[in-house]
């Protein structure tokens, strides 16, 4: 087995160089261990081995392994899904020719754009620390005002009652707070209502970014403001040729003009084409997944995933090897059984901030329904250590660690010092049956994550998808740590862009796009397309689209892979948007005016049929580039 | 004297679906109760492409010059839709072009006036024939039995789309006998005449309900109806095993608009919505009598203490249909959208022949459907009165939206005068016309139901919530405060559209 493992690693990671590729298979080899497919294949093998008349243990062995759909595939899979490809930045031979696109570039985001100055990196880091410590700040604010311990264990009768009402509302609750939209939708101009309990939202993280600052280097002073002219971004990340609209439609094919598109072609000219072309995506779905090949599923989902397979693919693509022999729903419910025990057993100070986040969906006309699961999957949400394990791995790499860990559970600079409760619970009062176990959590909360206001927003469009709050858990938090945390953070990342790289993305592509449009929205509306993009980056899309739409982007967004084009296809869209509504804009005379245009109609719950035309344009900019290119060359 | 003119003008037809004089290309076919039952005989026909273009409006000149004037006691998205339309009110007994009237009305003057040729009302004359839940068992299991007798069971257990029903006190020996047989079943009790679900309750014990009991002193059925009888109920199996989202029971709310009864003519509108309770259901004994659980009404899920004024709690179709193929396939949505438009044709088939026909009538129902797990739609009951008044923006986009359709159908201004029947106007289509109707869909007839996409009309600001009075907004323009932008809907669409690098069809479905 030990043989089978490292002997199919190399193939996939082929780019790197040998030695490498020695010490990454030993890496994945040990890790295997810990995976619950790990031992299901061996016990697979016993099983069969015993059952079968030759008592060939390698043969069996071999056979199970490379049975389609089998323990074969699934370590490909496993293997695409741990190894971020750690590509050497090609800059160099990148600047030869950087308006033709690099063959190794095609999957993956130009990775010299992740190439930061120092000082601007220090200066983004220092931002995300300062508003990490704002909002620890805020939190010991909250501590006091609910004058809630931060975490409480409950009493045995507590404990019996939680279990038993635990996620269904209850008549006491308080109202949802906040206007009648999610914090998506709210405008820019209003001032946001001070009594919520939250320790940031996306605001505070514009603003901690707009206060970046980076001390000039003497004698390059002019060309940094030159860099920053024109752009609300006050850190210059452009330290690579900005992504171009022709590279692009290079790196997007599939979303050219040339390939059929769930959520477009499915609603196409004829019946019998939508039909013909329905039927044979969905098979060509059914094969992908009897076959579990991550790679295809992945390719499948750039045109869009069928609604009826979306599940299916979705767990593909998002944590394939776990589907070892144990249903999808089994594994969640396995999953989440410790959670629910340490949800009953301890009360959070953060509990009460991801319920109130949660409940805001009780605002919305498409996610109310899901109030209740809802809550469940943040309260799991934020005592997994999972998702701290993951977005903080024990070994950090030698670069600055991924992003949010470095200062949460330590203090960050000028941040307030937690009080040393954390993790164990301060009983109150007199509590005769001592608690057994003194349960001590590294951080706080215990996901690592201080979470900001809407955060719920993601979990919301994955209700959708999976009827149970298990198998939605699961999913969310796949998504969460590939994907969107890197949407609420400020510190670059050196293999995935972040929020700032995101903006700068959407802004250059929205200069090349209009120029013109770009300069009336700042100077005559006097709004920061920036700012409008980056509540849509923020909340990744979700109240801005319909759930459907959302969906229909989250899936190409998976395909193109969460961590570098994909989540690059969110600046895209966003860039989409604007320019689609480039007419409307155009005529706008102010903040408001811009608001109404570009946030309030694209609203689902508007009567004006906005959606029928979102579908095609957050897909038109890529079509419209490819059609430039291809006039071009 | 205009109504004289106007009568004039409308002499030839007065009902667009005019059964004198079917134009070929309509996809009208004969087609008995079998035929829809069967639903295989049919054949695709094919409609012409003016059936996809939205109803729009401004269409060019309008075969009357005339300004409609309607008659109306309510002010609600209704009223909004008929002045949208540039439609004068009047306030005469009987000086009116078009009265949306209320059911008193209908019952206690309409048999007493004779209605001009061009003069339309929004009720047929016995429309309880359908609404009242004792009468639509009585008609449905008439219904079943001529089937049987003529068709077979087979045919008949087509029809079986009402959960086993008796009325009180009339068939309380034949309820005992099947509660008996059923031991630990739950009925749900309803007063047939009441709506919004006043009267409701559950019942799992026969003691329950002594008081319907038939051979109790007085309550004789027909001979004296004094003041002890008790109010007539029915009694209806619950659906205990009803599908849920997030935990939560709901139904669904649909609209459907019948133009005439000879020949049956029937338009689904797609936009439905579902209608949720604020609690997690449970079927447990001591839930039993808490009805923010097991009714979904919204007029009893307003007082639930989890209820929210500022949303309602309604999940549009589309939302329904999204979740569902996820869920199930696309394959058991489609069988279950196109067997809940079977169900509703199917139930006013069985009224068909009681109902008395009028070309001055039409009437827009409100269908409730439950779905149950395993996808198989119940028909609650039908509303001839759906609410039409709008409690959030979001309540009133889409009803003031489905009315301006019902309106297009019914077309008062006649414009569609003498042309074919339309297989769609806005979102309401065609599935019945003497025979089901088949668009160039598929061979595989699929439902359109929560297939609704808006057609963008003029934008709208919110302009009446809640229950206003009469008179409440008598103003002029109904304060029209639409922001400058956001009136310039329309050519948003040329820009995308020609923005687009492939020519995408837009034309919403």
């Amino acid at each position: 087995m030990e043989i089978l493992t490292s002997g199919k690693v190399p193939v996939v990671v082929k780019d790197v160089d040998s030695h490498d590729v020695r010490s990454t298979a030993r890496n994945i080899a040990r890790g295997l261990r810990d995976t619950s497919a790990f031992w299901e294949f061996k016990k697979l093998v016993q099983r069969e081995t015993l059952s079968s008349p030759t008592s060939d243990i390698a043969a069996v062995a071999a056979q199970i392994f490379n049975r389609s759909g089998g323990v074969g595939q699934l370590l490909q899979n496993h293997v695409r899904l741990r190894c971020h490809p750690p590509f050497p930045p090609t800059l160099g031979a990148h600047q030869q020719h950087w308006w033709t696109p690099h063959p190794t570039d095609r999957t993956l985001f130009r990775i010299d754009q992740l190439h930061l100055d120092s000082r601007v990196r220090r200066a983004l880091e220092t931002a995300q620390k300062g508003l990490l410590a704002g909002a620890r700040q805020a939190m010991s604010q909250v501590a006091m005002e609910m004058d809630l311990p931060l975490a409480r264990r409950r009493t045995r009768q507590e404990e019996a009652i939680f279990m038993q009402y635990a996620f269904a509302a209850r008549p006491d609750d308080a109202p949802p707070v906040g206007a009648a939209s999610l914090p998506s939708r709210a405008s820019l101009t209003k001032e946001r209502d001070p009594d919520r309990a939250c320790l940031y939202d996306d605001q505070h993280l514009m603003d901690a970014l707009s206060r970046a600052h980076v001390e000039p280097a003497a004698g390059t002073s002019h060309c940094a403001e030159f860099a920053r002219f024109w752009s609300s971004i006050p850190v210059d990340l452009s330290s690579a040729p900005p992504v171009l609209l022709e590279e692009l439609a290079y790196k997007y094919a599939e979303l050219g003009p040339l390939h059929e598109h769930i959520g477009m072609d499915d609603l196409g000219f004829t019946v019998q084409q939508t039909e013909k072309f329905a039927r044979a995506k969905a098979t060509l779905g059914e094969s992908i997944l009897a076959r579990r090949c991550l790679s295809r599923a992945s390719r499948f989902a750039r045109t869009g995933v069928p609604a009826s397979l979306r599940p299916q693919i979705w767990d593909l693509l998002l944590q394939s090897e776990l589907m070892g022999t144990a249903s999808p729903t089994e594994h969640a419910q396995n999953v989440c059984k410790p959670l629910k025990t340490a949800l009953a057993q301890h009360e959070l100070l953060v509990d009460h901030l991801v319920t109130a986040d949660a409940r805001q969906c009780a605002n919305d006309d498409a996610f109310f329904v899901f109030e209740d699961v809802l809550k469940e999957m943040m309260l799991f949400w934020i005592r997994d250590e999972w998702i701290d394990a993951r977005l903080c791995p024990a070994l950090p790499p030698p670069s600055p660690p991924p992003s949010l860990s470095s200062s949460n559970g330590c203090n960050g600079s000028g941040g307030v010092v937690l009080p040393p409760v954390t993790g164990r619970e301060s009983v109150p009062g007199a509590e005769a049956t001592a608690s057994p176990a003194v349960v001590v959590v590294k951080k706080y909360p215990p996901n690592g994550v201080l979470p900001f206001w809407g955060l719920s927003l993601y979990a919301m469009p994955v209700c959708f998808i999976h009827g149970d709050a298990e198998s939605a858990y699961l999913t969310f938090r796949e998504l969460y740590v590939r994907c969107f945390h890197n949407l609420h953070t400020l510190q670059p990342s050196a293999q995935t862009p972040t929020l700032p790289h995101l903006l700068t993305h959407f802004e250059s592509l929205l200069k090349q796009r209009s120029a013109r449009l770009f300069a009336h929205v700042i100077r005559v509306c006097g709004v920061q397309p920036a700012r409008l993009a980056a509540r849509w980056l923020v909340f990744a899309f979700v109240g801005v689209l319909d759930v459907e739409q959302v969906l229909l982007l989250w899936d190409r967004v998976l395909g193109f892979g969460c961590a570098g084009d994909g989540i690059a296809l969110f600046a895209v869209a966003a860039a989409a948007l604007f320019a689609t509504r480039g007419g409307l804009l155009m005529r706008a005379r102010g903040v408001k005016d811009v608001e109404i245009v570009a946030v309030s109609e694209f609203t689902p719950s508007g009567a004006s049929g906005e959606d029928v035309r979102l579908r095609m344009s957050t897909l038109s900019v890529p079509r419209k580039e490819f059609e430039t290119t291809s006039d071009g060359t | 004297m205009l109504s004289r003119t106007i009568s004039s003008t409308v002499r030839q037809s007065a009902a667009p679906p005019n059964p004198a004089t079917p134009p070929p290309p309509t996809p009208i076919l004969p087609g008995s109760a079998s035929s829809l039952a069967g639903s295989a005989a049919a054949t695709a026909t094919t409609s012409s492409p003016a059936a996809q273009t939205p109803p729009s409006t401004t269409q060019p000149a309008p075969p009357t010059n005339q300004t409609i004037r309607f008659r109306t006691g309510i002010r609600n998205t209704v009223y909004d839709a008929m002045r949208d339309r540039g439609w004068k009110e009047t306030d005469g007994e009987m000086d009116w072009d078009f009265f949306w009237a209320d059911v008193h009305w209908i019952h206690e003057t309409f048999d007493h006036v004779y209605l001009q040729e061009h003069q339309r009302i929004n009720h047929f004359r016995n429309h309880y024939e359908l609404t009242r839940k004792d009468l639509l068992v009585k008609n449905v299991k008439r219904m079943i039995k001529t089937i049987e007798k003529e068709h077979g069971k087979l045919e008949a257990a087509k029809f079986d789309f009402l959960s086993p029903s008796y009325v009180l006190p009339g068939e309380h020996a034949l309820f005992t006998e099947e509660f008996k047989r059923n031991p630990g079943s739950v009925w749900i009790m309803k007063p047939v005449g009441k709506a919004q679900g006043k009267g409701i309750f559950l019942v799992n014990k026969i003691s329950q309900i002594s008081g319907w009991r038939k051979d109790v002193k007085g309550n004789v059925r027909g001979e004296r109806e004094g003041d002890d009888a008790p109010e007539a109920y029915i009694v209806q199996r619950y659906v205990e095993n009803p599908l849920l989202i997030g935990g939560k029971k709901f139904d669904i709310r649909i609209y459907v608009l019948v133009t005439s009864y000879y020949p049956l003519t029937v338009y689904i509108h797609r936009n439905g919505f579902c209608r949720f309770s604020n609690t997690q259901f449970s079927m447990q004994a001591k839930d039993i009598s808490n009805l923010y659980i097991h009714a979904t009404n919204v007029a009893i899920q307003k007082h639930s203490p989890n209820y929210l004024s500022s949303r309602g709690c309604k999940w549009l179709l589309r939302n329904l249909k999204l979740y569902l193929t996820t869920r199930h396939g696309a394959d058991a949505v489609n069988e279950l959208f196109t067997e809940m438009e079977a169900s509703v044709v199917r139930s006013l088939m069985s009224v068909q022949k009681v109902m008395i026909n009028d070309k001055h009538c039409f009437e827009l129902y409100g269908y409730d459907i439950l779905i149950d797990q395993n996808l198989k739609p119940w028909l609650l009951e039908v509303n001839a009165s759906p609410s039409l008044t709008a409690e959030t923006q979001f309540d009133y986009n889409l009803k003031h939206a489905m009315v301006q359709d019902c309106f297009d159908v019914v077309d008062l201004e006649r414009r569609h005068l003498g042309k074919p029947i339309r297989p769609r106007v806005g979102g309401f289509d065609l599935v019945y016309n003497d025979g089901p109707v088949r668009h160039e869909r598929t061979s595989s007839y699929a439902s359109y139901l929560g297939c609704y996409q808006p057609i963008p009309r003029a934008p709208r600001q919110k302009k009446r919530f809640g229950k206003s009075a009469n008179g409440g907004g008598s103003g002029g323009s109904g304060g029209l405060d639409t922001p400058p932008l956001a009136r310039k809907g329309s050519p948003v669409v040329a820009i995308s559209v020609s923005d687009a690098a492939v020519g995408v069809s837009i034309e919403p479905r």
